[in-house]
Parts: structure tokens; sequence; C-alpha cells
């Protein structure tokens, strides 16, 4: 057993205590999402509830159509998530196996391309968008999440087949595959990695992301979730109690993505940072 | 054709798709931007050119100067943002007992929204939150305010929900720069007595250098171009113009004011400052390629 110096005491303690308070804050927003409102205003603001009360969380549900929300927000993701995939593996099997004029440049323009902020387009965005009937669609805010998702996407993509010997694809040339097949059969089962990575990141950015969708699906019918929260917010300010019921069911399916995928997470995060 | 040829053909048709949405929705829109940027614009009527007006107008627009002054604030609190990040790293790094568990309870903040960490955070820190509370309970009590309504406090209360944000995705990345570090430097450093302060600046700082590079600028971008939805959800800009950034006088122009084409010229403007710096974080991440 190693000796615990004072040193190693103190860096543990101090370790503890921020981690309280990255903690407390979710755990605050639990219990209080537990408790009634009488109890979180008149008894009892930062304890454990001592009634747990499920009220809220079906206020939140129902009458504040959080789950409408979900529903809305569900659909952009996994449609987005699935053609970002596409989009970008296509991208990088061409930039990674394939030869022909004007492949470094076109590397460099599409990761290029992210010196273009989304503040800074986002009026002209929104005016073609009308002029393309793609307002308050679903379509037209997942045809956006695809395309800012697309230089990083190629980038961490196109990095991975790298890493694929170019035999492997050569050996199929040989046995008569044709292109798609490759990527396919080939290339997609090697960089499942690589996928999962692209896949958790763009779960979390469409799921998260507030601007566009703000401006881009503004009717109730189809708004996303993080709208849909930020509203309720305004709509609530002293019931802190279904408000954090609210929050706390917009934050569960990112949290089970976290706990269940914390360490392909941790290594996207470091693509680019340590060569 | 020949078969060289069909294969560049093959190579560009799987380049359309990427090439085809950054054009659309990236490019385009980026071009039409700067173009409107010289006119008076409502977003409904012909915009009317007039020319320089706009930059004009920005020059002398008191809300931009404090916008600018706040994101500049910013980037001066990156440094504190690296320095929490590296220090906690290098705690992490020496196999305390729990390390696996810190890890994940500072990563854990930065997957969320920051709709969910702005909302969340508004209630912790209410003239009544517990915020307030923990504070009176310490008998720190005259500390005890309004901590976003409060003209002085706003600013800073803002830096500190969003380092809570983002360190853990700092220590994540720091610990991965260390594990490439070969002990034996770290532990040399120490048989040679390096501690404390002249350990972190002279040992690892440098052994770290492009991964602190690489951090930070990512750091700068984010607090130019990502903090929107914090602004809009916890403080709306104010009180008065205390948490203004660029960002999002840009977006009460265009979308409360009516004012596109000034919109679109402080949309410019943020886009000549990012510019730089995203070549830099460009150059960063394809660094050691080819």
């Amino acid at each position: 057993m190693r000796r615990l110096s004072v040193g190693t005491v103190a860096a543990v303690i101090a370790l503890v205590g921020v981690s309280l308070t990255t903690i407390y804050p979710l755990v605050f927003m639990l219990f209080t999402a537990l408790k009634s409102r009488r109890e979180y205003v008149l008894e009892n603001q930062y304890g454990p509830p001592a009634h747990p009360t499920l009220e809220n969380f079906v206020n939140a549900w129902v009458h504040s159509k959080v789950g409408h929300y979900i529903g809305n927000s569900a659909i952009v993701v996994v449609v987005g998530v699935v053609l970002s995939w596409a989009v970008c593996s296509l991208a990088a099997y061409a930039l990674s196996h394939m030869s022909f004029p004007g492949r470094r440049g076109l590397f460099y323009a599409i990761l290029g391309s992210m010196i273009i902020a989304p503040q800074v387009i986002i009026i002209p965005l929104y005016t073609m968008l009308i002029h393309l009937n793609l307002l308050n669609k679903h379509a037209g805010l997942i045809l956006v999440y695809v395309t800012f998702a697309t230089p990083f996407g190629t980038y961490l993509l196109t990095s991975y087949f790298r890493s694929v010997p170019h035999e492997l694809v050569e050996a199929a040339e040989v046995d008569g595959a044709a292109p798609l097949q490759i990527l396919w059969r080939v290339m997609l089962p090697i960089a499942k990695p690589a996928l999962l990575t692209l896949g958790i990141f763009n779960f979390l950015w469409m799921w998260n992301e507030l601007l566009f969708s703000l401006l881009i699906l503004q009717d109730d019918s189809v708004r996303t979730l993080m709208v849909g929260v930020a509203n309720l917010r305004g709509q609530y300010t002293t019931n802190i109690p279904l408000l954090s019921a609210g929050l706390f069911l917009a934050a569960a399916p990112v949290l089970i993505v976290f706990f269940v995928f914390q360490s392909q997470l941790a290594k996207g995060m470091t693509v680019g940072a340590v060569k | 054709m020949s078969r060289r040829g069909r294969a560049a053909l093959v190579g560009y048709l799987f380049l359309t798709p990427a090439c085809l949405l950054l054009l659309t929705f990236r490019l385009i829109p980026a071009a039409s931007a700067v173009r409107h940027a010289f006119t008076e614009w409502n977003g409904v009527e012909a915009p009317r050119p007039v020319g320089l007006a706009n930059f004009g107008e920005l020059l002398h627009d008191p809300i931009f100067r404090t916008a600018v002054r706040n994101n500049l604030t910013l980037v001066l609190a990156v440094p504190l943002w690296l320095l929490v990040s590296l220090v906690l790293a290098l705690l992490i790094h020496q196999d305390l007992p729990g390390s696996r568990f810190f890890r994940a309870a500072f990563f854990l903040p930065s997957v969320l929204s920051p709709v969910i960490v702005g909302t969340l955070f508004t209630a912790l820190l209410r003239e009544t939150g517990p915020v307030n509370g923990l504070l009176k309970l310490v008998g720190l009590g005259g500390l005890a305010r309004e901590w976003l309504g409060d003209p002085q406090a706003a600013l800073p209360t803002m830096v500190l929900v969003m380092l809570w944000c983002v360190f853990g995705m700092g220590v994540i990345v720091f610990l991965a720069g260390l594990a490439a570090v070969p002990r034996e430097i770290f532990e040399a450093a120490r048989i040679d007595g390096a501690q404390g302060w002249s350990f972190l600046v002279y040992i690892v700082i440098p052994s770290l250098r492009y991964v602190i590079e690489f951090w930070g600028v990512n750091l700068v971008v984010w607090s130019f171009t990502s903090l929107f939805a914090f602004v809009f959800v916890m403080t709306g800009g104010g009180p008065g113009y205390a948490t203004m950034l660029v960002e999002y006088q840009l977006y009460l122009q265009a979308f409360q004011f009516d004012r596109m084409g000034y919109a679109c010229a402080l949309g410019s403007a943020l886009f000549m400052v990012v510019f730089g710096i995203v070549l830099l974080q460009i150059r960063l991440m394809t660094r050691g390629d080819d």
C-alpha cells in the first residue's frame, strides 16, 4: 500500500471539492424535480426530498409538452447523425484512398469552411431557407446540422481511413469490388470506432444546439427540445420544481450517452491534440 | 474513358454531397452576408445599398463597444480556464485514489447543453437560491447577491459558469497529453527539486506546449462563437449591457430590430476576428500530416 503523504491528502480533498461543484448542481436538479412546489419553497430547498413525487415529471411531459419536443429532437438527431455518417464517410474515403487532381486542396477547403461561424451566416441562411420552403421543416434544420458537422466529421474519418493499409483496398479492387462496396464492406467495418465517436459527437451537438433550431423551427408543432426548454424557463420562473423536472428529462438522454460512451467521447476530444 | 479518369470521376462523385452542402448552406450564405453588410435591409423589402455606413455606425455604437470589451474579457479568461484544467489534470495524473471517478465527474458538465446549464444556474444563482444559501450558512452572507442581476457581478459569474462547463474537457485533453510524456521526465525534475510553480512553468508547460496551444485556440474560438445560448438563457445581455456579446448583439439586431444589414456588418466584423484564429486552429489540427 502506498504511503499517504500530506500532499496526497490535500490533493484528494481538492479533487473531491471540485467534483462536488460539478455533481451537486445535477443532484440539486433531481432532488428539486422530485419535490412538491410547497416543499421546495417552504420547507426544504437543498436536501433530498422528504415526500418524493413524480407529479412534476408528469406535468412537464404532458402539459409543458416536453415529450412532444423530445420526439421532434429525436427525429432531427437520428436522421442528422445517419446522414452525417453517409456524407462524411463518402468524402473521407475519396480523400484517403483515391487519387485525383485537387485532392489536397479539397481536403483543406472542407476543413477551411470552419472559419465560417454559424452566427456570421445566420441571416442569409434564414432568408434562403424561406425561399427553399425549408423553414419550419425538420429537413431544413437537418441539412444545416449535417453541413456544419461535415468539416470535423470528414477530418476525423479521413485521418482514421488513412491508417487503413491501402493494400486492403487494392485487394478488394482486384476481386472486382466497386468503390461503394469497398467502402461498405472493407472500410466502414474497420472504422467502427471512429464512426461511433463521430456519431456520439453529432448526437450531443445536434441534441444540445439552440441558435439554428430557434430560428429554423419556430412553429410549436416542429419545435425541438432545447428551444422548448428555453421557453419553459420563461414561463415558469417561479416554479423551480417543474422547471427542474423539464431540465432533467431534457438532460437524461445525454447523461445516458455520457455514462455508456465516456471513453469514446474522451478519445474523440483529443483527436488532433496529441501528435 | 481511361481507368485513371474513371477513378478520378468516382473520387469527385464521392465528394459531391459534402461539397454541395457546404456550398449551399455555408459558403453562399457567407458571401451573401458580406454583400448585405453594405446595405440597409429589413429582411422583407429589397436591400438598399448604403456603402460603408453600417461599418461607420459600428465604430460609434456604444453597445458594440461594450460587446467587444466583454468578448475580450472572455479571451483574457482563457488562460485561467487553461490553468484550472492543467492543475486538475496534473493532480489526477499522479494516480491518486479515485482518479477514474474524478475524471468522469469533471467531464460530466461538458456534455450538457448550454441551455440546460444556463437554466440550472439561473435557478442556483437566484437571490433565494442555494448559492446564496450556502454563503449565508458559512457566514459570508454579506457576499450574497442577485448574481446575474448585478452589473458588476454578472459577467464574472458567467465566466465561472462557462468554466464549469468546459474545464472537464480541458482535463481530458491534458491527461491525454500527459500520457504521452515519458514519466522519467517528471520524475527526474522532481529529484532535481523542481516543485510547485517552477515545476509547472519549467517542466510541465514546455512538455505540453502543443496540447496547450491546441486547447487554448479551441477555447478562444469557442468564446467568440459558441456562447449565444448562455446569454440567451441567462441574461439576455443584461443587466444593461453587462453581458452583451457580439454574437448576441447580432441576433438582437437581426431578429428583434429587423436590421438585417447592420447585423450582417456585425457578422462580417466577427468573421474577420475569428478568421485568423480558426486558420491557426486548422494549422494545429493538421500539424504533422503529409
